[in-house]
């Protein structure tokens, strides 16, 4: 099922888990060397910014084959073109991954996202011509393309577009139903869907079985999560009910039926993500659940005119320096299971981002260029 | 930590039952780490409170003044360059570490308050004429100097951005004379000085033993401007050849540094640039053939797959090398 050494891909989390260790002083360099022995780890994996210039490389000589193909197609068939395309950078990024032991090169991730993207957008110039439910099938082609490949390739993009097109997909089929009572129902239903695909999700990453698949679940949470929210947000269902005002049976005007439970929605859920974002320790909780709660005073404040822009953002900004402040001086020493001492340990971010960082907000940001002082609150 | 993971290699003889409950005690009193958090709502804060005073006295100028206001703005700058004057350490040619939280926050606001305040005064009452030039240029030296004062990083990186605005600006004027061709020609030329002058302060910065740290900065910039200068140039100029060898001479000793370097960062980068440049000469050379369009199109398909090709080889080589060294 798993096109990469599922073995090595084991061997791999293991040595994230006893680096951390080792970094955390839990274990000794011995132990490490010992366990790096014993699950050895044969990928081809290079530097982050080889990733990069391959991943652009790839993209680039994908585009041209397919530009050659057109060109030798007299740029008609555009969609066997893609299919032919998607089907040929799928099979290249098998031979390199069986063949090189690519993973994470950059090479195979593009040859998988632009062979997905090509295959999706070939079947869907096929199947356009006549079909009087095409949106329902476009997102339903790209819910099997992507989840295959996310299956395949454990490949974290390609389950967060499947987990979109699955919204889409529900979206468009429930559409179909009608103009009535579908369309009054619609956000209750999306919230469903994606409340139960956050479970669904949360259960498989305590699932052993899925242990290979867990930053894929992960992002499909993430993703389930914010779209949770979104479904019931005032503002999003609101004008979901004015994109569908063109079909003669809608002439709904002024507020919104339930209109209570979407502003409830609105305001609460953000709060119940930080709540329970806190209590159980989960920093992403609270991650998504502050913009959101951003979102939410946004949103009242696009149908409610209650103060001045500047006002607003004076006494918003006030309340947050003294929330932020307050917190940074309470947590100097650890509570509650959080700290503001700095996370040393960090796995993904190479040394060169701070200076592209440097480069990038330089003009607008303070930049961590004395790692050792910033510890020192005083 | 996974727990799970470290049980089976218990089972696996590969730790002692004393290391698992070891990891085991760790991961349960682990304090999960909130600074970047804190510090973006801080920040966050500290953006909302000063646009709202912005529009405020935006709004409110003609009952409060320009003179009030711009009193206001240099006195504000001028606290915040005395606090981090009476907390800073004395200079070093060294990296110095800050002497607390607020300090990075501090100074990096005072130089924003300093070029709003030199901005204000030259908008508002034309302190340096028509030498517009010259508002820049006064903030810039500054900014250098508080970089190398107080070591940071963030200050240089304005300082080198407006060091940009100002070779820009003594420029323009000249679009006045001649026809907009022509300006944009001294553009690209000041670009390329500019990318040459950061190198040239990188490579200094190191020679003289003065904030080493500061070089890779410098480069950063250097590459990045001297590079879009010359592939702007290669592009826009109708004698681009000899753009186009610069183009290439600075490729090659970009990548032959980064090379003996081992900046993986700098050779992707100088790789790619240089791709550029050459794929715009083929490009150009490409459009000269007359044809009905396929043949350009076929031959620029089998130049882009076939160099992309040779491209992803060579970075792969680089990188098996570069592990072997």
């Amino acid at each position: 099922m798993i096109a990469y050494n599922k073995e090595w891909l084991y061997s791999r989390h293991v040595l994230a888990q006893a680096d951390e260790a080792l970094h955390e002083q839990c274990i000794d360099q011995v132990t490490f060397n010992a366990i790096s022995e014993k699950h050895p780890v044969k990928f081809y994996t290079p530097n982050f910014f080889i990733r990069i210039g391959l991943a652009i490389l790839t993209a680039i000589i994908l585009l041209f084959i397919a530009v050659l193909f057109l060109l030798a197609a007299n740029f008609k068939s555009a969609g066997g073109v893609g299919v032919f395309i998607g089907i040929l950078s799928i099979a290249v990024a098998e031979m390199f991954i069986h063949s090189k032991n690519h993973y994470n090169s950059g090479l195979d991730n593009m040859l998988v996202w632009a062979g997905g993207y090509s295959l999706w957008m070939g079947l869907m110039a096929i199947l356009y011509e006549g079909y009087s439910h095409h949106d329902v099938l476009l997102g339903f082609i790209g819910v099997i393309i992507f989840l295959v490949l996310a299956v395949r390739y454990v490949d974290t993009i390609c389950a967060i577009v499947a987990t979109l097109f699955f919204l889409f997909f529900v979206y468009t089929a429930y559409k179909h139903f009608g103009t009535g009572w579908p369309m009054a129902t619609i956000p209750f239903v999306m919230i469903l869907v994606m409340g139960v695909l956050y479970f669904v999700s949360k259960r498989a990453m305590r699932s052993p079985g899925m242990l290979l698949f867990h930053n894929c679940w992960l992002w499909v949470s993430y993703v389930a999560l914010v779209c949770f929210y979104a479904a019931g947000n005032y503002v999003v269902v609101d004008y979901f009910r004015d994109s569908l005002k063109t079909t003669p049976d809608i002439s709904i005007r002024g507020p919104l039926l339930f209109g209570w439970f979407f502003w409830s929605w609105t305001f609460l859920i953000p709060v119940i993500y930080i709540v329970i974002g806190i209590s159980k320790k989960e920093i992403t909780l609270i991650r998504i659940g502050l913009p959101l709660l951003v979102i939410g005073i946004l949103t009242f404040r696009n149908y409610h005119h209650v103060m001045e822009p500047e006002t607003a953002l004076m006494i918003g900004g006030t309340i947050l320096f003294v929330i932020s402040y307050s917190l940074i001086s309470y947590l100097r020493e650890p509570h509650g299971g959080f700290t503001f001492k700095p996370d040393t340990f960090n796995k993904e971010i190479p040394d060169m981002t701070k200076i592209i960082a440097a480069k990038l907000v330089g003009d607008v940001a303070p930049i961590d260029n004395k790692p050792q002082a910033n510890n020192d609150w005083e | 930590m996974d727990i799970p993971v470290f049980e089976k290699l218990q089972k696996e003889g590969l730790l002692s039952t004393e290391v698992l409950e070891q990891i085991k005690v760790h991961e349960k009193n682990r304090h999960i780490s909130v600074q970047w958090d804190l510090r973006t709502l801080l920040y966050l804060s500290i953006l909302m409170v000063s646009a709202g005073l912005g529009i405020v006295l935006y709004k409110n100028i003609d009952t409060i003044g320009h003179a009030t206001l711009v009193t206001l703005t240099g006195l504000l700058a001028g606290s915040c360059f005395f606090y981090c004057f009476k907390k800073s350490a004395p200079f070093s040619r060294l990296q110095v570490a800050s002497p607390d939280f607020w300090f990075d926050y501090i100074l990096l606001l005072g130089c924003l308050l300093m070029l709003a305040f030199v901005g204000y005064l030259q908008y508002q009452y034309h302190v340096f004429g028509m030498r517009w030039g010259l508002a820049i240029f006064i903030p810039m030296v500054f900014l250098f100097l508080f970089a190398y004062y107080f070591d940071h990083i963030g200050v240089l990186s304005l300082a080198i951005t407006n060091l940009g605005a100002w070779m820009g600006i003594a420029v323009a004027p000249m679009k006045l004379l001649r026809s907009l061709e022509d300006s944009d020609e001294n553009i690209i030329i000041n670009g390329v000085i500019l990318g040459l002058l950061l190198h040239l302060f990188a490579w200094l910065t190191t020679y003289i033993n003065i904030k080493k740290h500061f070089a890779i900065v410098y480069k950063n910039f250097g590459l990045h401007v001297l590079f879009i200068s010359l592939i702007w140039a290669t592009g826009s100029f109708d004698n681009y050849f000899w753009w186009f060898l610069a183009l290439a001479a600075v490729s090659f000793y970009h990548i032959r540094k980064a090379i003996a370097a081992r900046n993986f960062y700098f050779l992707v980068a100088s790789v790619l640039y240089g791709y550029f440049g050459v794929s715009i000469v083929v490009v150009k050379l490409l459009a000269n053939v007359h044809s009905n369009g396929d043949l350009e199109i076929l031959l620029g398909s089998i130049y882009f797959i076939g160099s992309g090709i040779e491209l992803v080889f060579l970075l792969i080589s680089l990188n098996k090398k570069f592990n072997k060294q």
